[in-house]
């Protein structure tokens, strides 16, 4: 079935608060007309699993983005602040900019960083009042991740919510139609990530001592003439602000599942051996990022739609990650699916999928593991308040009661 | 007792992982255990090796990982005699890569013409599948057990 650009454009209506909230039954209504659907002149939206996990790996589906689609108006995009990193490159640089972080994340490390992300949950754990109310967002879940990173770059703790919110500022510009003001906020956004970011990079490199953490071996290599100053500062910040916003939804989502679900919760304390599945399902159903988009530098064809090289195709998470094809009641949490309907978009695929996402899956089932552990109940204290664009979602508060 | 080498190259920890696993496989049967990274592994010292298991990722368009370059590009140079020296092969790539697994098989070729022998079949995890490394690992190790009595 072919609809008009016009008729497809008007499934996905990006701005919409009801869209944004809860996007999946208008990805269910499109994806039963056609998996895919051409949204303007030279967009495409692909909605099913199979299609996704296997085109959007593809070589030719290039991550930058080609200059027909640089924004008209307001220069620079905020984000070519990151141009001199994996999020903006392709091979081969990509390959060389990854090989930066790929000893630190290894399997092996994230044992010992996911020791020091129990140690810190443990450390506020043991401040709590009986009864008394903490957000789960920030000090159960951007804290101690992020803290974590930067013990894994040896940075500062710096102004954790003031960076918190400056990249939530920076990333509204990544919505599909942000609107006015936008730009400005998300450029001051990440002026003030990396303003303060440069500040304790520089402060490490005029120490006596270098430190031992990431930054002190990229700071090396610039030593030694092999990375650039912005190469090293971009990468930095990107690794500093991912530690703990990123994982912080995932750990959320996870508290509130345990206060809807107290039987889970007692699954999750008494079989350790469910640990990894749950998580897994746990990403599954709460996606951060919500759409990966891309652009083919070669002609290609998904389900009979031919999409030219140079378009953008958008792939959203949500979208494949609920795929009735795959997975049975979608909608249902059930961290016993079997393994080839488990997996998921969440944290991308292929070259580019996240390289700290085995970190974040250690340090979300850390976490849990210590509430489920220490606790018999999880209680909302209050209205957890999300904040989201078609593009990124974030909690901003999340009281809880433990007991 | 007859010593068995694991040698891996990796980019970000996988095949180290997978190194692992096969170690703790040949636990109690009747082998002693040497692991080390590629990057540590002189050319020389492997025809002296009755028994190597090689462990590596592919990485960029079908290289070897890039810490595992120097080696093989010295075995290529200096081309010593590996008759007598038997060896197994465990690679690690994703099947969305025209170049899959690329990187074992250049190993193991280059092996097979220096004279060395292959033991049982090689190796391919794919990241793009279900089976998670360890457990092929576990697999393969077990079935490569049976084709060398201690
Ligand atoms: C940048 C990059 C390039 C890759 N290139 C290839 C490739 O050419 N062929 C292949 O089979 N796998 C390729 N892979 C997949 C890896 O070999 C696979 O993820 C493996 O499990 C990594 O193991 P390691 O952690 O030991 O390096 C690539 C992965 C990345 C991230």
């Amino acid at each position: 079935m072919s609809l008009t650009i016009e008729d497809a454009s008007a499934m996905f209506p990006w701005n919409d608060e009801g869209f944004r909230a809860d996007p999946y039954p208008a990805y269910e209504r499109a994806r039963a007309i056609a998996p895919v659907h051409r949204t303007t002149e030279n967009t495409y939206v692909v909605l099913n699993h199979a299609d996704t996990m296997h085109n959007a790996k593809l070589p030719c589906m290039r991550i930058a983005e080609p200059p027909s689609f640089a924004a008209a108006g307001e220069h620079p995009h905020p984000w070519t602040a990151f141009d001199n990193t994996v999020l903006s490159k392709d091979a081969p640089e990509h390959t060389r900019m990854r090989r930066l972080t790929n000893r630190w994340l290894t399997p092996k490390m994230i044992g010992t960083w996911a020791r020091l992300t129990h140690d810190f949950t443990v450390e506020t754990l043991d401040k709590l009042a009986p009864g008394e109310v903490v957000d789960a967002h920030f000090d159960l879940g951007v804290m101690p991740t992020h803290l974590t990173m930067c013990r894994i770059l040896d940075m500062p703790v710096g102004d954790v919510e003031g960076m918190f919110w400056a990249l939530w500022d920076a990333m509204l510009i990544n919505a599909t139609a942000p609107g006015e003001g936008i730009h400005a906020r998300s450029l001051a956004g990440m002026n003030f990530m990396f303003a303060e970011t440069e500040r304790y990079v520089r402060e490490k490199q005029s120490a006596e001592e270098p430190g031992n953490g990431l930054v002190d071996e990229l700071l090396a290599a610039h030593g030694r003439g092999e990375l650039t100053w912005r190469e090293v500062l971009e990468t930095t910040v990107l690794l500093y602000m991912s530690g703990g916003p990123n994982p912080a939804y995932l750990i959320g989502a996870g508290f509130k599942l345990f206060a809807e679900r107290p039987d889970l919760m007692a699954e999750f304390r008494e079989k350790p051996e469910i640990r990894e599945a749950f998580v897994n399902e746990l990403a599954r159903l709460n996606p951060v990022e919500l759409i990966i988009t891309r652009f083919p530098n070669e002609d290609i064809e998904i389900q009979d739609v031919r999409i030219p090289a140079g378009s953008c195709i958008k792939y959203p998470i949500g979208a494949a990650n609920r795929d009735p094809a795959v997975f049975e009641n979608p909608n249902n949490f059930d961290h016993n699916r079997p393994p080839e309907a488990s997996r998921n978009l969440t944290f991308g695929l292929g070259t580019h999928a996240c390289a700290g996402q085995l970190l974040a899956r250690a340090e979300t089932s850390v976490i849990l593991g210590l509430i489920a552990e220490r606790y018999s109940s999880v209680e909302l204290a209050g209205e957890p308040l999300e904040v989201r664009t078609d593009r990124l979602v974030a909690f901003d508060k999340l009281p809880v009661r433990l007991s | 007792m007859t010593v068995v080498h694991v040698l891996y190259g990796t980019e970000s920890g996988n095949a180290e992982m997978v190194a692992d696993d096969i170690v703790a496989a040949f636990r109690g049967q009747g082998f002693e255990t040497v692991t080390a990274e590629l990057t540590d592994v002189e050319v020389s010292d492997l025809a002296a090796m009755e028994i190597a298991v090689f462990v590596s990722s592919t990485y960029g368009e079908g290289e070897l990982p890039e810490t595992a370059a120097p080696f093989y590009d010295a075995l290529m140079a200096e081309r010593p005699d590996l008759t007598g020296v038997r060896f197994a092969a465990f690679g690690l790539g994703d099947s969305i890569y025209e170049t899959f697994n690329n990187a074992i098989e250049t190993l193991r070729r280059a092996l097979l013409e220096l004279g060395a022998e292959q033991i049982g079949t090689t190796a391919k995890h794919d990241a793009a599948s279900t089976t998670p490394a360890t457990e092929l690992a576990d697999a393969w190790t077990r079935d490569l057990l049976t084709l060398m009595p201690a």
